[in-house]
């Protein structure tokens, strides 16, 4: 026969237990896990000052946010896409998402990709590593044939064990990351990028650890980084 | 009342029994509606914003964490799964990760800066930050407690009265105050469980 719940509760804010609630409590788990857990929660609760109430943040946040995701937000999302990987798609969303910084060069690369079949190079930069790796790589974004492309080498990767390296393109501070693949164990991947993407947006190259843990943000374990320059 | 009425009551408690509000605006977030991202952040922009004040300091700090947490959200709302947690422990568990985040770059440019090896200052603070979110969660959840049990429990918690003196005070049954402090316990440490920092 277990405690009264109520009484456990009362108990837990500090009042007396009865002698019999007490010898219980001495041989049963699970009475005394409950105390102790409602324990921790009064404690805990008893820091709460006013300082804790919530407070909204100021509407420039919300504002920033919406157009951060308007575009990817009215196609599909970069994780939705990458996994569709559907052509014609990007086919006809490309252009559009060129960014402004590498238009003209992206045109250029559309006039001439019927006489010149090579992916035009938009933009491209060196990898350094980061956090103690001693790898570097390249990136470079390609224009092919109206799908951007991002291509990044990396050479002599060492195996992660239960995980594998992901590719992200960054704002230029970094405070903004969208995972766009993952990068082989040949150190070699063409990503093709997602329609509506403004890459000028993200001009940041990073390459993480990433484990098979079902956490879908970055891991803060970074392998190299580097700036793409058009 | 009719053997038809009966069904279609039923089936309108079933489906308001197994899904909440909540639940309503995960799903269709996780789904890619974008009004739900509007609504997600109505609900919860006020507890990520709070919990990162509270961790950092700044307030500006704090909006750039509000913002990217949101969009990172948004931006991977592929892995998240309705099934098995609660939008707002995602939110939070993003959360915490900007705010370590935060504390990782600022480290990281203390050292370049002084180019001098120093005493890592991560985990204290991270652990202060895990028991400023409780707080913020605490806070919200206690003032989402309905009467009377928000009363209640603000004289248990704050004012440290008896149940047996909150009982003549508020002119209830002893044991009506027992198991409100009781179900509201249990309320805020399933909260906790969700959204709070030690996990």
């Amino acid at each position: 026969m277990h405690c009264d719940d109520d009484d456990l509760a009362v108990i837990a804010l500090g009042e007396p237990a009865s002698p019999e609630v007490e010898s219980h409590l001495q041989q049963c788990a699970r009475c005394r896990s409950n105390l102790d857990q409602w324990s921790a929660v009064v404690a805990s609760a008893r820091t709460v000052s006013a300082d804790d109430h919530l407070i909204a943040p100021p509407p420039s946040v919300w504002d920033a946010i919406r157009d951060e995701v308007a575009p990817a937000a009215t196609v599909t999302s970069l994780d939705e896409a990458r996994r569709s990987r559907r052509p014609v798609g990007w086919l006809l969303g490309a252009a559009a998402g060129i960014g402004i910084v590498l238009g003209s060069v992206a045109t250029f690369g559309v006039v001439t990709s019927s006489t010149e079949p090579a992916p035009a190079i938009m933009a491209q930069g060196g990898l350094d590593p980061l956090d103690g790796a001693t790898v570097t790589g390249t990136a470079a974004l390609e224009d092919a044939d109206g799908e951007v492309h991002l291509h990044v080498t990396v050479p002599g990767l060492p195996a992660v064990e239960d995980g594998y390296y992901e590719v992200w393109m960054a704002t230029a501070d970094a405070s903004t990351m969208v995972a766009v693949g993952t990068l082989g164990p040949d150190g070699d991947s063409i990503l093709t990028l997602p329609a509506g993407m403004d890459v000028a947006d993200f001009p940041l190259v990073d390459v993480s650890v990433e484990h098979f843990d079902g956490d879908p943000g970055h891991s803060a374990q970074s392998v190299v980084r580097g700036l793409l320059e058009a | 009342m009719s053997t038809a009425d009966v069904s279609v009551r039923s089936e309108t408690m079933e489906i308001v029994e197994g899904m909440t509000d909540d639940d309503a605006v995960a799903r269709r977030f996780q789904a890619g509606d974008d009004s739900a991202l509007e609504e997600a952040y109505q609900r919860w922009s006020a507890l990520v914003y709070t919990s990162a004040v509270r961790a950092v300091g700044s307030e500006a700090d704090a909006a750039d964490i509000t913002q990217a947490v949101f969009v990172s959200a948004w931006q991977s709302r592929a892995g998240f799964d309705a099934q098995k947690g609660s939008l707002p422990g995602w939110l939070m568990t993003l959360t915490r990760r900007r705010i370590a985040d935060h504390w990782r770059d600022r480290s990281r440019h203390v050292r370049r800066v002084e180019a001098v090896a120093q005493v890592e200052p991560e985990e204290p603070q991270e652990m202060a930050a895990d028991a400023v979110i409780d707080r913020v969660v605490l806070a919200d959840e206690l003032e989402r407690l309905g009467d009377p049990q928000r009363r209640i429990v603000e004289l248990a918690f704050f004012q440290d009265l008896t149940h047996t003196q909150i009982a003549s005070l508020l002119n209830l049954p002893v044991g009506t105050v027992k198991s409100h402090i009781r179900r509201s316990l249990e309320r805020l440490r399933r909260r906790l469980e969700v959204d709070g920092g030690a996990l």
